[in-house]
This record gives structure tokens, sequence and C-alpha cells, in this order.
């Protein structure tokens, strides 16, 4: 852009247009030549008249030649565009090179329409301009940041070869991704840092709260070099209403195929009127069901689809908002999920499981009544001395009589109790102590609600012990009937551990009549350790052989099942990570990742569980269903939704983030979308409308003078 | 009354006295609005007292006086002694003077050279028959220039003069004194001072104060000069000739021929305009400079207008867009401006 002095003109070569002053001047010339000739008697009375008038005359029409050539000079000037720069852009003015970063916000939240226009495209525009406009070629430098959920730079570096910024430019469309402000600002103080001389970083956003209030948490993410000038340019717009849905989920987590389930969501009203809208779900092939809903302002409410039976298998779950509002892309919410025939419970047990009277024996009978189709529970019983199983799809996880745990078992436990497992340890002949001691060390605090000290045998002193007092109105033991309490109340147990500790956070649910715990349970990470006091085994006492034995086992595991599906719903931008349900064939071909566009991922990874496959994407790139394929079987599936924060789309406060930039930068300046169109350049004022004006005056000018003069001397 | 001699017989080749034009001045008579001194006898009333029939007044004997001029009559009925004085009538000598100068060739913008006729047969013979017998017949002094007009002036009043038996005669001013024709009274003569205006050729300048000195010491005494003239030229010289002309008994008529362009100027909005005598160039918007031109054309006027009365010396301003006979018969029937 040419500068000079104060006044910029950002399309210079326009000014070849003041060749176009020959026109009134050619013409001046040859209206002068084109006088007639007249031969005169005498011009004596003439030359007395004409003394002042044709000096006069000549002064007129030299005035008229000045108004016209003025009046071309404005408008060639007004294509040109001037802008007046203010006092800190003129200084800007030298040819010094500038470092020009503009960071375009590329997060789901810009596909907004904002009057009918895309805000993506309006943002990309603005960014345009700045390119063209305010960056000089040739001798500023420049790099684009895209911010989205991993931000990056268009060129590896600042560079003064704009043509591939404005290539790039050209293609960016809004992803669907949360953007990411503290790293994409880190980013581009990186770029700033590399240039000597002075900075500008222009922001281009939707300016969304809930985005941007990231940085007023993290602003120490990223230190601008200090001189660096901040331009804001927002969306001129007030933020539209939005209707999104949000949360897919199915209950229970982990459905069987024999029983009934629910899919929930959320219809989220990012407005400040009632809405009321269809949402229609569509699962798999099935004919789509939809119900209407009304939802108040700035409010969300739940919604449920009841399904009444699931087939085994994967299933694809789609729910959508027919209806068009300002932002799309949260209109339709995805949710993967995997019906099974039986949950699968681990027992995790030394002894020999087919050797009636051991705790194993009892516990799988408990957990698998008929070894059939019919079972609840489908149990997979592993030792301490194989390796572990993937954990992730258990609806819990049983101890029982076991020789020391590995140091594997250990961790995997604890990683399953961290990721809201829920685990029972069977207080049977184990070395509990010690494993228990171990599992503290590895928690480095104390994991079970309480730590066992020795042995105590009733059966040598011909005695029993039975449970006295129940924690009744706990949601353990809540479906427990008075029946079921005195059914339990009346099993005698001849073996137990004495105390030695007792955790203050752990919650007992069971007393032996002697107030020693029999069954507590202690938080760990999402999940839950329960610590029984007492085995199935014959030689503890008899509640193996007790019917009730069998219903504590179905309600632990109801207690203890984790809430959340077992394969969570992944969010674009983010990592994609699941386990796979159907184990990978080694003599098959390699798995691949699908996108939703059924497009493989080449950044997928893919790691051996047991015999099935954990898969780690680093980010999901769009909204829908990821499968993991080998050949032509399906592994795994799973979904990615937005990040539901991008559908609140009301707008930050500028002058809080104004306030939380000026730590970083000298200043930090906000110009509309439409004064960046008309001007072109951050902290200058268009002139062109001025030099249209003034070119309009100097027309008029000319004109009132021309018809002044022309009626004075009509006779 | 004298008799008037019969018409005149003309002949239509004289380009500024044409047989319709006599039509028109067959009923005029050509007197100066002030009276004359003739050397002799004549029809034109003269300052002088005479011996005519025509009583004029009486007044006390003086000794010196000729005793047969005393009217015994009145000596009888009041025994005084009066002379009786009669009204003498002389006849006219007139010196016509035309400005023969560039100036005078204006004749308009439309104006077509002097061998414009020729021309306009060459290529009008080849239109049709009916347009060019109408353009063939036009009157070629339709759009008379100011010599053309001045000598049309002139001729008629050659013509009144010598048709009521008083003497005509020809001065052309052309940087000074160019043809000099005395005044004499035939026909004969008439013809003659007819050719030397269609043999003049406006051009150059007047420098109307030499002719009129040259002029005044050719004419002699008593007579009247008839001046047809733009004035174009610097006043005071030619009023100290005129005065010096009116002092050796002489009266002076000046005709002050102007174009119609130059009351109002030429209708165009801009124009160069040239200076026929000097060769000045001048752009003008001539719009712009009407008013003007016309308020100094009128103080030019009324200042020529006021210097000649001064001088006891008729003005008469006339635009050849008026046809010269009622000019003509304008001058004769208004009564004259005496100082």
């Amino acid at each position: 852009m040419l500068a000079l002095a104060a006044i910029s003109l950002t399309a210079p070569l326009m000014l070849l247009g003041l060749g176009m002053l020959g026109l009134p001047l050619a013409a001046h010339l040859l209206h002068r030549r084109a006088r007639r000739v007249v031969v005169f008697p005498s011009l004596l009375l003439i030359t007395q008249s004409a003394a002042s008038q044709s000096r006069l005359f000549r002064l007129r029409h030299l005035l008229l030649l000045a108004l016209r050539c003025l009046a071309m000079t404005l408008i060639v000037l007004a294509f040109a565009g001037p802008v007046w720069l203010d006092e800190e852009a003129a200084s800007l003015a030298p040819q010094q090179p500038a470092a020009w970063v503009v960071l375009l916000d590329t997060s789901a939240s810009t596909a907004q329409h904002v009057d009918g226009v895309p805000a993506a495209q309006l943002l990309r525009a603005a960014a345009q301009r700045v390119l063209n406009h305010s960056v000089q070629p040739g001798v500023d430098v420049a790099n684009l940041i895209l911010a989205a959920a991993q931000p990056q730079a268009v060129l590896p570096a600042m560079s003064n070869n704009l043509q591939p910024l404005q290539a790039a430019l050209a293609d960016i469309e809004p992803t669907a991704q949360r953007a990411d402000f503290p790293t994409a600002l880190a980013l581009s103080a990186q770029m700033l840092a590399a240039h000597q001389g002075p900075r500008h970083l222009v922001i281009l956003s939707d300016f969304q709260a809930t985005n941007w209030a990231d940085l007023t948490n993290r602003s120490a993410a990223f230190t601008l070099p200090a001189d660096t000038r901040i331009h804001l340019i927002p969306l001129d717009a007030a933020p539209p209403s939005n209707l999104a849905l949000a949360e897919p989920a199915i209950s229970p987590p982990r459905p069987l195929a024999t029983s009934a389930a629910v899919i929930t969501l959320s219809l989220v009203n990012h407005s400040p009127r009632p809405q009321a809208t269809r949402i229609e779900l569509r699962l798999d092939d099935q004919p789509p069901q939809s119900q209407s809903v009304t939802v108040d302002p700035w409010q969300k409410r739940q919604v449920a689809f009841e399904l009444a039976a699931i087939p085994i298998g994967r299933h694809r779950a789609q729910l959508t908002i027919p209806d068009h509002d300002a932002l799309a892309i949260d209109n339709r919410v995805f949710l993967a999920f995997h019906a099974s025939a039986r949950l699968p419970v681990l027992v995790l047990a030394d002894d020999p499981p087919h050797e009636p009277g051991t705790s194993t024996y009892f516990l799988l009978r408990a957990l698998a009544p008929f070894q059939d189709d019919r079972d609840t529970f489908e149990a997979r019983l592993h030792t301490t001395r194989g390796p572990v199983p993937p954990l992730h799809d258990i609806a819990a996880l049983f101890i029982s009589d076991t020789s020391a745990w590995p140091e594997p078992w250990l961790r995997a436990v604890l990683d399953y109790l961290q990721q809201g497992g829920g685990v029972v340890i069977l207080g049977g002949d184990s070395p509990l102590p010690q494993n228990l001691a171990a599992l503290d060390q590895l928690l480095g605090r104390a994991a079970s609600p309480w730590l066992p000290s020795t042995r105590r045998n009733l059966a040598a002193s011909h005695r029993a012990l039975f449970l006295g007092q129940g924690d009744w109105t706990s949601p353990l033991l809540e479906p427990f009937d008075l029946a079921s309490q005195q059914a339990l109340t009346a099993i005698p147990f001849t073996r137990l551990w004495n105390i030695a500790d007792l955790r203050p956070e752990a919650q007992i649910h069971l007393r032996f009549a002697d107030g020693t715990p029999a069954l507590a349970s202690a938080p760990i990470g999402a999940g839950r350790l329960i610590l029984a006091n007492f085995s199935p085994a014959l030689a503890d006492g008899d509640l193996g052989k007790h019917g009730v034995f069998v219903a504590l086992v179905h309600q632990l595991i109801a207690y203890l099942q984790p809430k959340q599906p077992a394969q969570p719903a992944s969010i674009v931008g983010r990592p994609i990570t699941f386990i796979t349900d159907a184990p990978l064939q080694a003599a098959g071909p390699a798995p691949i990742l699908l996108d939703p566009a059924h497009q493989p991922l080449p950044e997928a990874s893919f790691s051996l569980l047991g015999e099935s496959l954990a898969v780690w994407a680093p980010r999901a790139p769009a909204a829908g269903f990821y499968a993991v394929r080998q050949g032509d079987r399906t592994l795994g599936l799973t979904a990615a939704n937005i990040d539901p924060r991008e559908s609140d789309l009301r707008r930050i406060d500028l002058d809080q983030l104004r306030q939380a930039l000026l730590h970083q930068a000298s200043q930090v300046s906000t110009q509309t979308l439409a004064a960046q169109e008309s001007s072109g350049r951050p902290q200058s004022k268009p002139l062109w409308g001025w030099m249209l004006a003034g070119a309009g005056i100097a027309l008029a000018g000319e004109m009132l003078l021309i018809h002044h003069w022309t009626r004075r001397r009509a006779p | 009354m004298p008799q008037l001699p019969a018409q005149p017989r003309t002949d239509s080749g004289h380009r500024y006295l044409r047989p319709q034009d006599l039509r028109r001045l067959r009923h005029l008579f050509f007197a100066p609005r002030r009276p004359v001194e003739g050397r002799y006898a004549g029809r034109h009333a003269s300052t002088q007292r005479g011996h005519s029939v025509e009583f004029n007044d009486y007044r006390p004997y003086v000794p010196g006086d000729e005793i047969s001029d005393i009217d015994w009559k009145v000596y009888g009925r009041s025994d005084r002694l009066f002379i009786k004085l009669f009204e003498h009538q002389a006849d006219m000598s007139v010196h016509l003077l035309i400005d023969a100068s560039a100036s005078m060739a204006y004749r308009g913008l439309d104006h077509k050279p002097a061998d414009t006729p020729l021309r306009a047969e060459s290529w009008l013979s080849q239109l049709p028959r009916v347009r060019t017998r109408r353009r063939a017949t036009a009157d070629p002094l339709a759009n008379p220039s100011k010599y053309d007009y001045a000598c049309l002036l002139a001729a008629a009043i050659a013509f009144l003069l010598l048709r009521q038996q008083d003497k005509a005669g020809l001065t052309i001013a052309q940087t000074g004194l160019a043809r000099f024709i005395p005044s004499q009274g035939s026909f004969t003569h008439l013809r003659q001072l007819l050719r030397t205006m269609e043999h003049t050729q406006p051009a150059g300048e007047a420098n109307l104060a030499q002719a009129l000195e040259q002029l005044a010491r050719r004419a002699g005494r008593r007579s009247v000069l008839i001046l047809f003239s733009d004035l174009y030229e610097p006043r005071e010289p030619i009023l100290r000739a005129l005065a010096a002309f009116a002092h050796r008994g002489n009266q002076a008529i000046v005709f002050h021929v102007l174009h119609a362009d130059e009351f109002h100027l030429p209708d165009l909005p801009q124009a160069m305009f040239i200076d026929s005598e000097t060769g000045q160039r001048l752009r003008l918007n001539v719009a712009e400079l009407r008013r003007t031109y016309q308020e100094r054309l009128k103080q030019h006027l009324a200042g020529w207008s006021a210097a000649l009365l001064a001088r006891g010396i008729d003005h008469n301003v006339v635009s050849t867009a008026t046809p010269y006979a009622r000019v003509l018969e304008r001058y004769l029937f208004r009564p004259a401006r005496m100082r």
C-alpha cells in the first residue's frame, strides 16, 4: 500500500487514471481553437469594453477548468481508495517492514449464519482485505494462523510472499472443532517474536464467549512481544438464536439385547425466547421416530426415546432437528452403542472353579446360574497367572481367592477403578493384607475401605457370626426387602478378618453382629471398591449355599456397573480413543479407521489389547461415525459430536477481552467488520466517500457558476 | 416656385443608383437643414439678403446703404427712411466625402467575397433551374457593406442635388484624400461619380482628418460637406478638421454609418475578432461582452453627436439594416437640431 504521510492509498494503480486529466485540458484547448474568426471593422470599442471582461472571461474559464480537473482528480483518488491513517497508524507509514499475523477463527461456531451470510465467509473476506490492503506487498511479512482444535500456521514462518496465504484463505472452511485460542495465540506470539519491527496481530473471530473464556483462564499460556498491536475484528451483528442437540446417551450405558433401553439427549435453547422443534431419531435402518419438544429460553431439556428391543450388535443412532437455524452443524448428534446378550463380569480367582465349596465355585454359579443365554451376566474367569484382559467393557470385577496380585493386575485394577469401574474383593483365603497394601502403595494412599490384619476362625470354637446391622436404605441394599434382609442375616459366617484400620471415608453397608464391618466401600477415582469381610467358600460360612448370595452378587453388580458407556463418544477435534468389540483376526488385513465420509484416517494407530484392538487417532476431524474395519469386517464403532459449547453463540465482552489482552500487547483496538470492509486497514478511516463528495461539490460548483454567468449575460 | 426639371434618365448599369431607387426619390428635395450661402441664385434659403421676390424685413436706413433700397412708400407714410430687405436664395455646392477604409467593407458574418456572384453562378448553374433563377435575381445589395451603403446614400443625394440643379462633388478618403471630383451640376457628372464609387475598393485606413484638410483647401467656400464614415478614427483631429471646414463658411453633415453587427455584436457565443484595419486579434466571449460593448458604443456615439452638434454639424447615425431611402427621408423630413 502506498503511503502518503497520513493518507494511504489502498489501490495506488488507480492513480493511472490521473491521465484522464488530459480530457478537460484537451477539451479546453480544443474549445479555444474551435472559436470562430470574425474580421470586424474595428476593435476600438471592443478593446475598451473587453479590457476587463477578457481577463475576467479567461479567469472564469480557468476557474471552470480547475473545477473540472479537481473533480476528475478527486474521482480518480476515490478509486485509488485513500484512507486516513490515525496518528498511530500513520507512524507505521514509513517503509519499515511490519509483521502481520492474521489469526482466523475456524471453529464450528463460525459456521453460523449472520443475516443470511455465513460468518466464516465474512471473516474470510475480512482476512483477505487485511492481506490485500494492510500488508505492504514485498515489504511486510505475514502469516495466517487457523484457530481450530489444533491451531496451525499456513506457512512455517513469516513470509512476504502473500500469494500462498491468499490462496490458502480461499479454500478455508469452518471446521466442526472448538478452537484452542491460547495455543493459537501462543503460535502467533512465536511467529511475531521472530520479527524485528512493528508487529500486528489481527484476530478475526465471532468472539464466542464460551470459547474465548479459555483465554482469561489460560492467559499465561502465551506471551506476545510487548510492542504487538492487536486488532480485534468481530462480527457486526448480534448473536443469532440457536437450537442445539447435545449429550446423546443410552441408558443403561451397556444395554442388553433382551432389555429395554432409552436414548437420551439434551435440547438446548440458546436464545432469549421459547423454541419449539421436532427431534427425529434414526436408529440404523429403522423407520425414524420423532417427537416435538418446547424448551424455555436459555434452558436445556432432556429428551428420551425408548427402545423396546435392540438387536445384538453395533448400532448407529442419529438424532436431528429438521428445522434450520443459525448454526446447522449442531442440529445433529451421533450415538454409537453395542447391545450384547449378557453383561460381561470378570472374575479373578486362583482357586479351582469347578471344585465344589470354593469361593469361585459359588461365585460363578451366582453370576450365571443357567450357564446359557438366559443369564444376565457372562462370567469371564481369569487367574493372576494369566495375562490381563481388557477391562473396558466389563460390568464389574470380582476378586475371589487369589494369590498375590502381580503388578500388571494391580495396575489394571487400579486403572479400572480410576475410570469408573467397580471392583468387589471377597475376603477369603488370599494374602489380602499384602494385596491391598500393594494396591495402596501403587495408588499412593489408602485404597480399600479397611485394612485386614489377621484371620479370625470361629469354627474352631464352634461358633458363628451373623450379620447384625445393615444400611438397608443405601442404594446398594435398598432392593433388599425385609425377607431378604432376614435371609441375609440368618447366614452364619465362621471365618473373617480382623480390622486393622478403617478409612474415614469408607461407607459400611453391612456389619457383623459384633460390629465388625462385613461389607464396606470406598471411592477410588471415578470407580468404587467394595471389600467384603467374607467369602462364599464353605470354609468361611454358609453364604454360598444360600440363594440370597445370588441376589447380593447381582445387586453388587448393579450398584457398581459403570454409569458411562463402554465406548464414550468422541468430541470433534479431540483424540479418538476406543476399543473394538470384535477381536482382530491375526491373519486378516491391516485394520483401518474410517471417518464419517468413509475415508481412512492415516494418522490412526492401533494396538492389541487382548484379542481386541485399541484405536487411537489424534483428532476426530468431523462429526459422525468412525468405524474400524479389517477387510470387510467391522471391528468397532464410535461416534464423534461437536463440542456442545460451540452451540452457545453469545459473544464475549470485548472490553473484558481487551483488558485480558492488554497485559500482552501495547495496544488492543477493536474495529467492526463493516468499518474494516470500508477502510481495508485497521486504524484507518476511509476517505473515498469524501473524495466523491468533493468531486460532486466541484461539479455542482461548476454548474452553478455556469448557470450564474449564463443568467447574468442573458438579455 | 421654380419648376422642377424633367425626370432624368438613368440606366440600370450603376450599382449604387438603380431605377427602383429613383422612383422612390422622385418626390424628395434635398436641402440642408441650415441655410446655405451660394455663389449663384438658387432655390435654397440663404443667410444672405439679396434681390429675390421674397420679402424678409425692414431696417432703418444708415448712410452707405443703396439709395435704391429705400422703401419710399414707407417714407411717405412715416417720414422715416427704411431699407426693405429681401431673402436671398442661393444655389448649393455639395461635397460627398466617403470613407473607403477597410472597416467600411464590413457587411456582416455571412458576407461573400467580392467575386462571390461569379462563383455562385458557376456552381448555381448546376442546381435546378428554379433555384438558380431565384438566386440569380436576388438583390446583390440586400446585404450591403458599410461602403456600399454610404455609396447608395451618396448617389441618391447626388441624384437629388443634380435633379434640383445643384452641384455635387465626390471625395474618397483612403489614406487621406484618394480621389477628388469637384462639384458640377450635370448628369454626366453624376455617372462619373457613380463610376468612381463603384471602382473604389475599401482598404487600409481612411485618415479622415487629412482628407478633410485637403478637401477644405480644394472645396472653396460656402459649400456643403456630407461625410459618410464609421468614424473609427481619433475624434479630435476629425473635429478640428471639420471645425476648420466650417470656419470657412462651409456647412457639414455627417452620416455615421454602422453595420447592424456593430450595434449589438455578431450573434456568436465566442469568437476570435480581428481588426479589419490593424489586424489586431482578440479572443472574446461575445455574449459576455455584449452589454458592456453596447454601453460603450452608446457613449461613443453620444460623444460624437455632442461634439458635432456643438460645432453646428448634423450627426446622423445610420444602420445598414435600415433601407437607405428611409434614412434619407428621415433626414430630410426631420427639423434641424441647431445649436
